[in-house]
C-alpha cells in the first residue's frame, strides 16, 4: 500500500492538540491500514521516527432523511507517538 | 511608548510613535482571545481553538488589525498629552509596521490650532457691572409675598365693591330675546379685572349679594361675536357669592408665616441678601463674559475651516434638541420655516465663529501663560463626574475613555484660563440701578415662590362650570382671560 493512501489527513481537535504537548500526532488512516503500515507511511512521509501507534476504529454516525436511515461511513484514526525531539510541522496551524 | 514630534508647514504636525513589543504581544494574545471567542473551528468548541489554528483560519493580519484598533487610539492620545500637541481634526496615519515580537512603529499627521496673535490680555480694564439693590425692589418682592399669602374672604359688608371676587348668574337679553352666549350661571369674576365688556363690571358696584339687579350695556363695534356688535343688552344679574381679597399686613407676624425668621426688618434684611447675592453673581459672569470677548476681539486668527464647520454643526444640532424639549418637531420646524439646515447654519455661523476663536485664543494664552491641567486633576474631575451619575461605574468607563479624558482636559483648561485672564485684569466695580423689576422673577433664589400672573385668579378658578364656553359678553372670547387687573 502506498504510504499516501495509507494516511488521509491530520486530525486537529482540542484532544488531538493537547497531545501534541507528547509528541502524539492524529491522522485519519485507511480503513484497512495495519499499526505498521502506519508507522512506515508517516515515517516515509514526515522523515520522523514513530515509537508507537494507537489506532481505532470510529463507527459512522446514523444520520436519517425523512425515513430513511443511513449510516455515515466508519473510519479509522491512528494516534501516533514520535520519538522524542521529532516534529511534524503541518499541525502547526491547520 | 516613546513620540516624538515634528513641525510642519500648514499648521500640521508629524508624530512618530513607537509601542514596546511587549505591549505589542499582550495586545495580540488580547486580540486573538477576542477573536477566538467569535469562530467556530471543526474540532474545538469556541474560544478553545490554539493562536495557531486562529492565525491559520483568519490570517495573521486579523489579528494585527484588531491589536491596532486598541494601540493606536491609546498611544496616540498619550503622545499628544505629552508633545503638549492641540489636534483640531482627525489624524491621518501612515508607515504603520506591526509585527509580533517587535515594536509597534507608526506615523500620525494631524493639524493643530494655527498661530494665533494675542492682543493685550493681561491687566485688561473691565467694568463690573452691580446691580444695586434699593429698597423699592425689596419693597416689590414684599408685595409679591403679600399678594402670595393673600387670603380670600367673605366681608362683613353685603355690597359688591371694586376689586372683590364675585360669583353671579347671569341672563341676557337683546330686544326682550336671550341670545347665545349670554346666561351663565356660577360664574366667578373680579370685579374691575376688565375681563367682561366694558360697563359691565361697572354696573355691579354697590349690588347687594342675592338680590336680583339688571344691568345694561352696549356690544363694542370690535367685539367677538359679529352679530353682537353695536347691540344693547339687558342683563339681569344676581351675585350669588362675595369675597373679598384680604392682604395680609407687612408685619413681623407676616414675616415669622412667610419665612423662618421672627422680624420684618430680618426678613428685609435676608431678601436683601439674597438679591445682593444673585446681583453679584450676574455681574460677575457678566463681567467674565465681556472681558473674554474683549480678549478676544484683540486676537488675531485664521479659523480652521473643519473646526467652524464641527462648530455649526454642534450648533445647530442644539438648536434641534432645544425644540424637541420644546415639543417642536425640529423637521416640522424646517418646513414651516422654509429654511433649510445650510440656511441655519448660515445664521449660526458668526456664533460658531466667535465660540472657535473664543477657544483658540484661550488656548494660545494658556500656552504662553504656562497653564496646564496635570492628569491627576483630570482624574479628580472624572471621579467627581462620575461619582455624581447614577451609574457611577458606567460613567466612569465613558469618561476615561481616550477622547471623553481630551474633552474634560480642554474645558478645565479654558475655565482656568477664563480664571487668569480674571485674576489680572483690572475690574473696576461699578454700581448701577437695579434693572426693575421683572429680573427677580428668574434670579434670586430664596424659597418663597412667588409668580403671581398665575395666581391672580386662583381664588376663583376650579369649580367653575362656565368657565369653559367661551362667553358671549367677554370682550376678547377666550383671550382677556389673563389679563390681570394689577400693575
Amino acid at each position: 500500500m502506498d504510504p499516501r493512501d495509507v494516511i488521509i489527513r491530520p486530525l486537529v481537535t482540542e484532544e488531538s492538540t493537547r497531545q501534541m504537548e507528547e509528541n502524539k500526532y492524529t491522522f485519519e488512516v485507511a480503513l484497512k491500514a495495519t499499526k505498521t503500515q502506519v508507522k512506515r507511511a508517516v515515517e516515509q512521509i514526515f522523515g520522523v521516527k514513530v515509537v508507537k501507534v494507537n489506532t481505532s476504529r470510529i463507527p459512522g454516525k446514523v444520520r436519517r432523511m425523512g425515513r430513511f436511515e443511513g449510516r455515515r461511513p466508519e473510519r479509522k484514526k491512528a494516534i501516533v507517538q514520535l520519538a522524542e525531539g521529532d516534529r511534524i510541522e503541518i499541525f502547526e496551524g491547520l | 511608548m516613546r513620540a516624538t514630534a515634528e513641525k510642519l508647514e500648514n499648521n500640521k504636525v508629524a508624530l512618530t510613535i513607537e509601542i514596546e513589543a511587549e505591549k505589542v504581544d499582550a495586545a495580540l494574545d488580547r486580540a486573538y482571545r477576542k477573536l477566538a471567542r467569535d469562530v467556530t473551528i471543526p474540532g474545538f468548541r469556541k474560544g478553545r481553538a490554539p493562536r495557531k489554528v486562529i492565525e491559520a483560519r483568519l490570517g495573521k493580519q486579523a489579528l494585527y488589525d484588531e491589536a491596532l484598533e486598541e494601540l493606536i487610539p491609546a498611544a496616540y492620545f498619550q503622545a499628544i498629552e505629552q508633545e503638549d500637541i492641540d489636534p483640531i481634526d482627525q489624524p491621518s496615519l501612515t508607515d504603520v509596521e506591526i509585527e509580533e515580537g517587535k515594536p509597534l512603529r507608526f506615523k500620525a499627521e494631524v493639524a493643530v490650532a494655527p498661530e494665533v496673535q494675542l492682543g493685550e490680555y493681561k491687566g485688561v480694564r473691565v467694568e463690573k457691572l452691580v446691580e444695586r439693590v434699593e429698597e423699592k425692589d425689596i419693597d416689590h418682592i414684599l408685595w409679591h409675598l403679600q399678594e402670595d399669602h393673600a387670603e380670600l374672604v367673605t366681608p362683613e359688608r353685603t355690597t359688591v365693591q371694586q376689586g372683590d371676587f364675585v360669583r353671579i348668574d347671569f341672563e341676557g337679553f337683546i330686544d326682550g330675546a336671550p341670545f347665545q352666549g349670554g346666561a351663565a350661571r356660577d360664574y366667578a369674576l373680579q370685579v374691575g379685572s376688565g375681563r367682561l365688556i366694558q360697563g359691565f363690571e361697572e354696573q355691579l358696584v354697590g349690588v347687594e349679594v342675592g338680590t336680583e339687579t339688571e344691568i345694561k350695556v352696549t356690544f363694542p363695534d370690535d367685539h367677538h361675536a359679529e352679530e353682537l356688535r353695536g347691540k344693547e343688552a339687558l342683563f339681569k344679574v344676581r351675585v350669588t357669592d362675595l369675597k373679598e381679597k384680604r392682604v395680609p399686613e407687612l408685619d413681623d407676624e407676616f414675616a415669622k408665616d412667610v419665612s423662618n425668621v421672627e422680624t420684618l426688618a430680618e426678613l428685609r434684611e435676608e431678601i436683601r441678601k439674597d438679591m445682593e447675592a444673585a446681583a453679584e453673581r450676574r455681574a460677575t459672569n457678566e463681567m467674565r463674559q465681556r472681558l473674554v470677548e474683549m480678549v478676544r476681539d484683540q486676537a488675531q486668527v485664521e479659523l480652521p475651516e473643519n473646526l467652524v464647520e464641527q462648530e455649526l454643526v454642534d450648533l445647530v444640532n442644539e438648536f434641534g434638541r432645544d425644540l424637541a424639549r420644546m415639543g417642536i418637531d425640529p423637521e416640522a420646524y424646517l418646513k414651516r420655516s422654509g429654511k433649510s439646515v445650510d440656511d441655519l447654519k448660515q445664521e449660526f455661523r458668526p456664533e460658531a465663529e466667535a465660540r472657535v476663536k473664543t477657544e483658540l485664543v484661550l488656548k494660545a494664552i494658556a500656552k504662553r501663560e504656562g497653564i496646564t491641567v496635570s492628569r491627576e486633576e483630570v482624574q479628580a474631575k472624572i471621579d467627581e463626574l462620575a461619582a455624581a451619575d447614577r451609574d457611577s461605574e458606567a460613567a466612569r468607563r465613558r469618561l476615561e475613555e481616550p477622547e471623553r479624558r481630551l474633552a474634560i482636559r480642554t474645558s478645565m483648561l479654558l475655565d482656568k484660563t477664563v480664571e487668569f485672564l480674571v485674576e489680572h485684569a483690572q475690574v473696576e466695580v461699578k454700581e448701577i440701578p437695579s434693572q426693575g423689576h421683572g429680573h427677580h422673577h428668574h434670579d434670586h433664589d430664596h424659597d418663597h415662590s412667588h409668580d403671581h400672573a398665575e395666581d391672580d385668579q386662583e381664588p376663583v378658578a376650579g369649580d367653575d362650570p362656565q368657565r369653559e364656553g367661551d362667553s358671549a359678553i367677554e370682550p376678547g372670547g377666550s383671550q382677556g382671560k389673563d389679563d390681570g387687573a394689577k400693575e
